[in-house]
């Protein structure tokens, strides 16, 4: 089992890229998990057709306790088993404890043991402020760690404050880091300030992902890239970055501009 | 808010809540401390006990190992806020850790947090690993967090992987069997420990009866967990996955057909010569005999007995006495039959949640009754004769009924003051 944790700023794209990376990865015939950490609780809606997950916070809120993961669980593309944590109504409550505490409810029902996925894809919020959002690449949850980042400023920002994070917990033999993935904005220099950014942060480049209006018509859809056009351009790219992942990264490459990896 | 056993909701009967209601304040009843986090986690010998905790956590269970006398084992780090939100107790909390190994001849440390750490989620399990692995030190996280009181990871239920999580290798001891989830050893003189020996099993371990850490740490060689009390259920099956040391429920009760069910159970281990059957004729005639002292009489039922509520409800029910109140926290699996069985026989038999606030009252216009069992219903009621079943002495088997049947049987006239009681318990608030 494999269990990946995908961080970077808001907005970045990382549900979009997290989705479409689990239903590539799912397509090659792996048992895959995907795990919204995100308040948001939207992570996972483009692998379930739009049906809405309930979000564990949610579910434990109205019924005080969870004694079946079918209680949670929503099977989307591919059947993925898709989770959402969920979290307090904004500007109330802790985001990073509903993350704890759907971790610990997911254990007590046995979730990898029952499942027993190849892979398991944490979609986390943000750059790891507190103890909660670190909680997924902590001892016994996921073991690597991809970054996706745009080369705007807040988001390498953003992007540099988890790459401490993991590097602070990788001294306590945690989660490791599998590698960067610019999800481009189309900023100036941007391959450069990856590169540059990579190379700094000691670690590797898993792919570059150009923006696509194909992601926005498919997203209207509530699918990836991979389940509504497998054969579109940015498919073949997702599935490329998927197949890094798969083969446990080192992809070694920069980017070059006008050229996308 | 007191229910009929009629009406008990089918939550309960599927056990997945308490009885306590999450609606209303809980009760803080002054019998209510004694068995908690602390007491129970200090079984484990020669460890040190570091709680990491703001300055008015930690009260109750200072002045309760005082009184214990285990407090020279016991020591706290107090946080403040600022410490907290910054992260810094992280730092003072290894500062700490080292301090104590220096000047303590710990073989093992446990490591406390409260309520404040969860909601943090602070990294104790990275640090406790950095640190196991800079002092060459067994490190166990504890967790004194009520917060969670009505929820699978109660503080009751998690202190016996505190304690357990020491058990690291296993080796191969066919001859021993580790007692787990009663809180003290069960009494030696139980044909308990006869029948296994029929079996070739000549060592019983609990974590109370260790003299030290490691013979403690030889419970991960025993044969099997045998389960006791349901609280250490969770520890039993985490110690199964952790270290593949499997377990057997073998639930205490008072109930002969549960006994032998027990028995039943433990003859998968190998061949038992013992037969249990004249001591079962023996509890049997004893429960007859017993009846003239019991039949008719007025009875209440307390929590803090050593026994779980429908189990032991139905025992007095059946030696005749008349029940007025239950005083119960859960339903717990092993008892459902028990409680169905009650059910059908008493109906209207009331069952009161053990911190309903409404107990507060109880106190003032208390009713008589023939009996009490339980320190606890010598405060909400007025027991003619008072039989406590304390935490401290574990009963089981048919030695268990014969010894519940003489403390019945020997209780003297109650007239003593209930604060007296509580003080010589040691149970502090
Ligand atoms: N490569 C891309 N090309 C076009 N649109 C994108 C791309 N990546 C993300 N988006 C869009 O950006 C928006 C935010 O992405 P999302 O995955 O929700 O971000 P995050 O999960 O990081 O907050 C989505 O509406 C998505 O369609
Ligand atoms: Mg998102």
């Amino acid at each position: 089992m494999r269990k990946i944790a995908v961080y970077g700023k808001g907005g970045i794209g990382k549900s979009t890229l997290t989705s479409s990376l689990a239903a590539a990865v799912a397509s090659m015939g792996y048992k895959v998990v995907q795990i919204g950490c995100d308040p948001k609780a939207d992570s996972t809606l483009n692998l379930t057709g739009g049906k809405e997950t309930v979000p564990v916070i949610e579910y434990l809120r109205q019924h005080g306790g969870c004694d079946s993961l079918d209680e949670i669980v929503t099977w989307g593309y591919k059947n993925i088993a898709c989770f959402e944590a969920g979290g307090p109504t904004p500007g109330t409550g802790c985001a990073g404890r509903g993350i704890v505490t759907t971790f610990e409810l997911l254990d007590d029902l046995e979730m990898f043991e029952t499942y027993d996925p190849d892979f398991v894809f944490y979609d986390v919020l943000g750059d790891v402020v507190c103890g909660g959002f670190a909680m997924p690449i902590r001892k016994g949850y996921a073991e690597e760690v991809i970054i996706v980042t745009s080369g705007e400023k807040m988001a390498l920002f953003a992007a540099s404050n988890i790459r401490m994070a993991v590097e602070n917990y990788q001294q306590r033999n945690y989660a490791k880091m599998l590698g960067v993935i610019l999800n481009k904005r189309n900023v100036e220099n941007e391959e450069e300030l990856i590169n540059d950014f990579v190379q700094r942060a000691d670690t590797e480049l898993l792919g570059v992902v150009p923006r696509d209006k194909n992601i926005q018509i498919y997203e209207d859809r509530c699918q990836t890239v991979i389940e509504g056009d497998p054969d579109l351009e940015i498919s073949k790219k997702i599935m490329e970055i998927a197949g890094r992942i798969v083969a446990g990264g080192k992809a070694g490459g920069t980017a070059v501009p006008g050229e996308d990896t | 808010m007191q229910v009929l056993l009629e009406n008990l909701p089918q939550y309960l009967k599927e056990n997945k809540k308490r009885l306590n209601s999450k609606d209303a304040l809980h009760y803080c009843p002054p019998c209510g401390g004694g068995w908690g986090v602390v007491k129970t986690a200090v079984q484990v010998p020669e460890v040190q006990v570091l709680f990491v905790i703001p300055i008015g956590c930690g009260r109750h269970g200072a002045i309760a190992a005082m009184k214990d006398g285990t407090d020279s084992r016991i020591h706290y780090l107090l946080m403040e806020e600022v410490d907290l939100v910054s992260g810094d107790h992280l730092e003072k909390t290894e500062a700490a850790v080292r301090e104590l190994v220096e000047e303590t001849e710990a073989k093992g440390l446990i490591l406390f947090t409260t309520c404040i750490d969860d909601l943090l989620g602070s990294d104790f399990e990275g640090l406790i690993e950095k640190m196991e692995e800079e002092l060459q030190i067994p490190i166990s996280r504890g967790k004194m967090n009520p917060i969670l009181s009505e929820t699978p990871r109660a503080p009751d239920i998690m202190v016996h992987n505190t304690a357990y999580n020491f058990l690291r290798e296993r080796g191969q001891e066919e001859s021993a069997v580790n007692l787990v989830g009663c809180l003290s050893p069960v009494t030696s003189d139980s044909e308990l420990f006869d029948f296994l020996e029929s079996g070739g099993i000549r060592e019983v371990r609990h974590m109370g009866n260790c003299s030290n850490f490691d013979e403690f740490l030889s419970m991960a060689d025993s044969r099997v967990n045998l389960l006791i009390r349901a609280p250490g259920k969770r520890a039993c099956r985490d110690m199964e996955r952790a270290i593949g040391l499997p377990w057997i429920d073998l639930p205490a009760s008072f109930l002969p057909e549960k006994i032998d069910e027990g028995y039943k159970n433990l003859s998968l281990l190998g061949d038992f010569s013992y037969d249990t059957g004249a001591l079962k004729r023996e509890a049997e005639e004893a429960i007859r005999e017993i009846r003239p002292l019991t039949a008719g009489r007025t009875a209440v039922l307390g929590k803090t007995v050593n026994a779980d509520s429908f189990d032991l409800a139905l025992f007095l029910h059946r030696l005749g006495f008349q029940l007025k109140y239950v005083l119960a926290a859960a339903v717990k699996d092993h008892e459902q039959e028990a409680m169905e069985i009650l059910r059908t026989k008493r109906p209207d038999l009331p069952v009161i949640p053990h911190l309903d606030p409404a107990l507060a009252l109880r106190q003032e216009n208390s009713e008589e009754v023939d009996f009490g069992f339980g320190l606890d219903t010598a405060v909400y009621f007025r027991p003619r004769k008072l039989v406590l079943l304390p935490f401290e002495t574990s009963l089981f088997g048919y030695r268990g009924i014969l010894a519940l049947l003489e403390s019945i049987r020997s209780a003297e006239p109650f007239s003593g003051s209930v604060k007296d009681l509580v003080y010589n318990a040691n149970l502090v608030i």
